[in-house]
């Protein structure tokens, strides 16, 4: 990322989030879009949108969907909403100068939210690492043939629901049987209602706990 | 009776059910609120017919009538102009028949879920989508920067030609013998850059288009590398640079095609010789391990810097590739030479620390040793 900045550092993000989160949760697409594309023009930084758009709305979207609050339909709407606006980033996100370092992002088997680790996925292509975005439901035996292909620096692990920390922890394991040197980084609304303790203490295992975009930022940083 | 009316209420007003009341025609009597959303608004008296789609025409009241709480599979028209499947229930009242309709809950789970694999193979594939438009943006613009750089450095040599030859056309009366030796020598050592500049860029375009095609066959390498090592001596010595080779070169045979290896060779001495300093040594070696054979070319100058070793194998490296002593390179032969030996199942690295020098290194598979090693 070109500037680093703060959570205030757009003086009316938090009205745009509201109007932003309101078109999401109606699943007006193009209301979204126009909100992103007017950020773009205006130079808010990238981070910012990242952070104080896409992951506080989902996180918030989450939240209402697991109180009862939104229908899951709902809920996949303002996701594929989502994934669309963070499209008119990629012209942005692709131009970095790449520094040579090598990530694999992925969902674990049966977790078919894919969003969270497409944004980690970006942060790492916004420093100029080669990130490789395998998607949601990704069996661990796919996962390592990436792994042994790509020779990563790095795996990050996407976790939305809570129900799949096993599968989780299978993949973690599997991952170190098969590359004890590289660092595994995981992170997702999962977390929220547990399992820190799981993953706190595995080998070559990360947390990205309670800001976890920030929490990456800082790890790329330090790894670059 | 209050329950069953609240029941009523439900399905008249809340239930996501179709319900259909029709006569003993087949005339639509009364809809519920979600039919109406559903179907549409104008169905009262519409016949049976004009509500199911019956492809076959054998669609009658008594036969869904005789199907009764069976769920059944059937086509409706809807307000959208899309006919949706529905799966019917028919209760014969006494004046009158009930049709309840209602969507297959785990046939719309089995939807959704392939809906969301497709959207998120969908977002995923155009997210590759745009990184490989990136780095082919990238990577045409570092071809053009490149293009214009060959153009550049090869009128340079023409303009000289050009100017010497003027000069001896204009004063060729003011010449001596001496003055023709150094300008033949200038225009034979700008001609000679251009040469080895189109050569190289005629390489790389033939690797490029996938067309490098190698005459292997098994020959003794070690040979090879002491007469490679030899046509460079004088180039050396006149820079002051001392040329070593290993006393003990592995003695086999191993398949290479060897004007294409002796073209890896040259590029890797010629470098060497020319980033080192006066008084410098330049070493070559080689070894076997494990049946491969691993040549190094190491030499003592400038060493190169982690950002440009990044991209020191790529055809259009975009980095200043000026050597110590001004001698001009075309900075195309470590991206022949990575792809000769790739052709060759092997490999090619470098190691380099700034101000210690560097050593380029490639291993090929298969050799054979034969008595004497």
């Amino acid at each position: 990322m070109k500037r680093t900045n703060t959570r205030d550092d757009h003086p009316r993000i938090a009205e745009i989030y509201n109007r932003y989160l309101g078109h999401l949760l109606q699943g007006e697409r193009q209301a979204c879009l126009e909100i992103i594309n007017e950020l773009i023009e205006n130079q808010v930084p990238l981070k910012s949108i990242y952070l104080q758009v896409f992951e506080r709305s989902m996180y918030q979207v989450g939240t209402l969907w697991e109180t009862n609050k939104i229908s899951v339909a709902t809920e996949h709407i303002a996701t594929s909403v989502t994934e669309s606006a963070m499209g008119l980033l990629f012209p942005i996100i692709f131009n970095a100068e790449h520094c040579g370092r090598k990530a694999i992002v992925s969902c674990v088997a049966t977790e078919y939210h894919q969003i969270g680790g497409r944004m980690v996925a970006d942060i790492f292509e916004l420093h100029g690492w080669d990130s490789y975005f395998l998607g949601g439901n990704v069996p661990v035996t796919d996962l390592l043939r990436m792994v042994e292909d790509k020779q990563p620096d790095v795996i990050g692990l996407s976790l939305t629901l809570y129900s799949h920390l096993p599968d989780l922890l299978r993949h973690i394991h599997s991952i170190h049987n098969a590359f004890p040197d590289i660092k595994m980084l995981v992170g997702g609304q999962a977390f929220h209602w547990g399992g820190r303790d799981s993953v706190m203490n595995l080998p070559q295992t990360q947390l990205l706990d309670s800001s976890p975009l920030e929490e990456l930022e800082n790890f790329i940083i330090s790894h670059t | 009776m209050a329950r069953d009316q609240h029941l009523l209420n439900y399905l008249e007003n809340e239930a996501s059910l179709v319900v259909l009341e029709f006569n003993q025609q087949g005339r639509l009597l009364k809809s519920n609120q979600h039919a109406r959303k559903f179907i549409g608004d104008e169905l009262i008296n519409q016949t049976l017919k004009e509500i199911f789609i019956d492809f076959d025409n054998s669609f009658t009241l008594d036969s869904a009538v005789k199907t009764g709480t069976t769920p059944r599979l059937l086509n409706i028209s809807t307000a959208t102009g899309l006919p949706q499947t529905l799966y019917f229930c028919f209760y014969e009242l006494t004046d009158r028949v009930l049709a309840i309709g209602q969507v297959n809950v785990a046939e719309l789970d089995f939807m959704r879920q392939e809906l969301v694999q497709s959207n998120n193979e969908l977002t995923s594939l155009t997210r590759e989508l745009h990184k490989k438009s990136a780095e082919l943006s990238k990577l045409n613009q570092l071809k053009n920067q490149f293009l214009g750089m060959a153009s550049h450095d090869l009128r340079n040599p023409l303009t000289t030609i050009m100017g010497y030859c003027e000069l001896i056309e204009m004063s060729s009366e003011n010449l001596n013998g001496e003055d023709y030796k150094r300008i033949f020598s200038i225009i034979y050592d700008n001609s000679d850059f251009m040469l080895s500049m189109v050569e190289d860029l005629l390489d790389i375009s033939v690797i490029e288009s996938g067309k490098l095609n190698l005459n292997l066959g098994l020959h003794d390498f070690s040979s090879m590398l002491i007469k490679t090592v030899e046509d460079h001596q004088l180039i050396a010595e006149k820079v002051e640079t001392q040329l070593i080779v290993n006393d003990k070169l592995p003695v086999g045979l191993i398949r290479f095609d060897p004007p294409r290896l002796r073209q890896v060779l040259n590029n890797l001495i010629s470098n060497a010789v020319k980033f080192s300093g006066s008084g410098s040594q330049v070493t070559i070696s080689a070894v076997t391990r494990n049946n491969h054979l691993q040549v190094s070319v190491q030499d003592r100058g400038p060493g190169i810097s982690a950002e440009h070793q990044k991209r020191l194998f790529h055809p259009y490296p975009g980095i200043n590739t000026k050597a110590t002593r001004k001698e001009r390179t075309t900075g195309l032969g470590l991206a022949i030479s990575k792809n000769i030996i790739t052709a060759h199942n092997g490999k090619i690295w470098a190691e380099s620390e700034q101000g210690k020098g560097s050593n380029f290194t490639f291993s090929l598979p298969g050799f054979t040793a034969t008595e004497g090693t």
